[in-house]
């Protein structure tokens, strides 16, 4: 038989992922979609394989409106497909047949398969498949992906010779006509009744999204995460750094043993082997955050954060559903930006990937650790004034971001049926994220240290010999030190440490404990070390963070504005606080700072002002709005200039 | 009376929706058109969104999209 292509179609949440893993099992490869960052899942059946199967993308219908309904849809009408396979949640028949009637004007074959059969029956529904068959004019099987029924029947379909729909009507339907004729038909095909885990759900919502409990729920669940993530991952971590310090040493004695160039050997040992550790030494920890991340999301437990979190963040110009990429970037900053690939506004989600770096990553957090144990006798009060300061600085950026026209309704959450995720499903996309992680991220990272390792140990004159005061690292770090003397740090050790953080967060300590002799004597006054850790907290994140930010927002300029954005803010920051420390102290610092923080401030306001500004004149909406009459007057009295557009803004939702 | 206004466990049915076409279609993609059935789970307070229930579905809408869509309320059967 030849080959065949079946595409998996469906709403978000109607099972189709767990339909995917049972028919494919591990014979599955993911990647994007040409030129987007919607996600491309294949794979082949796993009794034949001339069977290709195509995951696509979960949606609603085919109005091409959002990202991956475009990619459906050029999928559809650009590749050889054989099959449609669509499937729908039996327990929410009436909405899938929306997208159903919209597959089927394609004029592709289809069968449908009603999933969750299992629960149709469990809560009596009444269901007349035979009626929705005729109704469609295709074949319907009855599945539950879950539990496994009815796989079988399905896959007997996918060899029958399918044809697109029987029923001609159905094909000539304009858009607004489909939704009338299923709401037409659906009586005679089921009856309308909540089911069992739909009056659970109810129940549990009460508490999960209630302000005052619904947030201490959160809190806790999210403390379990990280401490479970922190500690376990760490641990590991540890372990894999050491087994891997034994194995480099090992291999640097043979190595040398055997009369190997010792240059040669140096590069392996404290280049590749060293990078390579630092991206596995992450790897658990990422493991369990995935995993649990994962559980979470599959839950439906996402949904219910996103709308509790809603209120307070469209008023910082961000989407309640920002809420799970901050909580990922606390981990690592990477996930946390591609986490917002659920945001649907576009700007929202901009901002959101902009203000993830600002967080506390997993790396961040042991240099804070290792900084208040050096210089703080191990106070718990640093790392909570770090944590503090990145929210404040968060919701202060936020509010000076990108303010531009909102889309109208970007907000519209469904808040899914609990449902305890398949293992096998959390498994496999645990395996799938792992795989990217390590060709996408380690490959940067693996690059970096070596050039790194060649700054380090080569200069002017060639290879240094050790000699870290030839090398081209020292020679940077003394330039740009100077650049940080109004924050109160100007050594070279500090410079070159943060160039260093910039490959990754965990090579500040590392560095500064690797080029001298003893860190206590870098900073001189305690507000210094304050100001060179909230500088390291708030600049721009790790590289790998930096190229997933560059895949997310598919523009180089935007990337150079968050840079810029974080860059700048980082300065300010560490100005203040060296700043007010020097008040207290009283020493020369105190003009210079002063000077350079006016400039910084009236430079900073006059960038926004120009920015507001150009929005406005850029902002459609006040012109065209002439929806709702009260609205376009209350805008009118109002006046001119910048406050006209942000009130219409709000008023329109525009 | 706007969607807005209901009060908890209170139904109706949609008369118009006086938001952009986009949304309007988005909307209809979960079932919410002209004479549908919406069920008030939780109403918005202190601008938390709205939640309702509409086909099966539960869905959350924030109070100031909800404002914009005009319903009549029915008493439930």
């Amino acid at each position: 038989m030849k080959n065949r292509n079946i595409c998996l179609i469906g709403n978000p949440n109607c099972g189709k992922t767990t339909l995917f893993n049972s028919l494919t099992h591990s014979h599955q490869k993911v990647g994007n979609w040409a030129g987007v960052t919607v996600e491309k899942k294949e794979g082949k059946y796993f009794k034949d394989n001339n069977i290709n199967i195509v995951d696509l993308p979960g949606l609603y219908s085919l109005n091409t409106r959002s990202l991956d309904e475009r990619v459906v849809v050029d999928y559809l009408k650009n590749s050889q497909v054989d099959l449609i396979v669509n499937i729908i949640d039996g327990t929410n028949l009436e909405r899938g047949l929306y997208l159903t009637l919209n597959l089927i004007k394609l004029n592709i074959p289809i069968i449908v398969a009603v999933n969750m059969i299992d629960q149709i029956r469990k809560n009596k529904i009444d269901f007349n498949p035979n009626r929705l068959s005729e109704f469609l004019g295709v074949p319907i099987v009855c599945i539950s992906a879950k539990n496994n029924i009815g796989i079988n029947n399905l896959v007997d379909a996918f060899y029958k010779d399918n044809k697109p729909t029987k029923n001609i009507k159905l094909l000539g339907l304009n858009n607004n006509d489909v939704y009338s004729m299923v709401d037409q038909n659906i009586d005679s095909i089921i009856s309308n009744k909540l089911t069992l885990s739909h009056q659970k759900t109810k129940a549990i919502d009460t508490v999960l999204t209630n302000g005052f409990f619904g947030v201490i729920i959160f809190f806790v669940i999210i403390f379990l995460l990280y401490y479970t993530s922190l500690k376990l991952g760490g641990k590991l971590g540890d372990y894999i750094i050491d087994y891997l310090a034994i194995f480099s040493k090992t291999a640097e004695k043979t190595l040398v043993g055997c009369g190997v160039n010792v240059i040669a050997v140096d590069l392996l040992v404290n280049g590749v082997i060293k990078g390579i550790g630092s991206v596995l030494s992450f790897l658990p920890h990422l493991l369990i955050m995935f995993s649990l991340m994962t559980i979470l999301e599959e839950s439906g437990y996402a949904s219910r954060v996103a709308f509790l979190f809603d209120k307070i963040f469209y008023k910082y110009n961000l989407s309640g559903k920002s809420v799970i990429p901050f909580v990922l970037s606390c981990g690592c900053t990477t996930t946390g930006i591609e986490a917002t690939k659920i945001i649907e506004d576009s700007r929202e989600r901009e901002n959101t990937i902009l203000l993830s770096p600002f967080l506390p990553c997993g790396a961040k957090t042991a240099v804070f650790g290792w900084f208040s144990y050096v210089f703080f006798d191990g106070s718990a009060l640093i790392s909570l004034f770090m944590y503090s300061l990145s929210i404040v600085v968060l919701l202060i950026v936020a509010k000076f971001l990108n303010r531009s026209a909102k889309t109208e309704g970007a907000f519209i959450l469904e808040l899914p049926v609990f449902r305890f995720p398949k293992i096998k499903d959390i498994l496999s996309v645990l395996w799938l994220k792992i795989k990217e992680f390590l060709a996408k991220s380690g490959s940067v990272i693996f690059a970096i240290s070596i050039i790194i390792w060649l700054m380090l140990n080569f200069g002017f004159k060639g290879y240094t010999y050790k000699n870290i005061e030839l090398s081209f690292l020292y020679y940077i770090g003394n330039t740009i030190k100077y650049l940080f003397y109004p924050l109160g740090f100007c050594s070279w050790e500090a410079s070159v440490s943060i160039i260093t953080g910039l490959l990754a967060k965990e090579g500040i300590v590392e560095t500064l404990e690797i080029i001298s002799l003893s860190p206590q004597t870098l900073f001189t006054t305690p507000q210094s070390i304050l100001s060179f850790m909230a500088f390291n907290l708030l600049c721009p994140p790790c590289v790998a963070s930096i190229s997933v930010a560059k895949r997310e927002l598919k523009s180089a300029k935007k990337v150079f504005k968050m840079l810029g954005i974080e860059f700048l803010s980082a300065y300010g920051v560490s100005l203040v606080i060296n700043f007010v420390g020097n008040i207290i102290k009283y020493d020369f610092g105190l003009i210079l700072s002063l000077v350079i923080g006016i400039i910084i401030a009236i430079g900073f306001f006059l960038s926004l002002k120009s920015s507001v500004k150009n929005k406005c004149c850029n902002c459609k909406g006040c012109k065209n709005s002439n929806e709702i009459q009260n609205d376009v007057r209350l805008y009118e009295r109002i006046g001119n200039g910048a406050r006209r557009c942000l009130f219409s803004r709000r008023v329109d939702g525009r | 009376m706007f969607l807005s206004d209901l009060e908890d466990g209170e139904m109706c049915l949609v008369k118009k929706i006086n938001l952009s076409g986009d949304f309007i279609k988005r909307l209809k993609d979960f079932g919410i058109n002209q004479k549908s059935k919406i069920k008030i789970i939780r109403k918005s307070k202190n601008n938390c969104p709205v939640i309702f229930l509409v086909k099966n579905t539960f869905l959350a809408l924030r109070s100031e999209d909800a404002k914009k869509i005009l319903v009549e309320k029915i008493n439930e059967e």
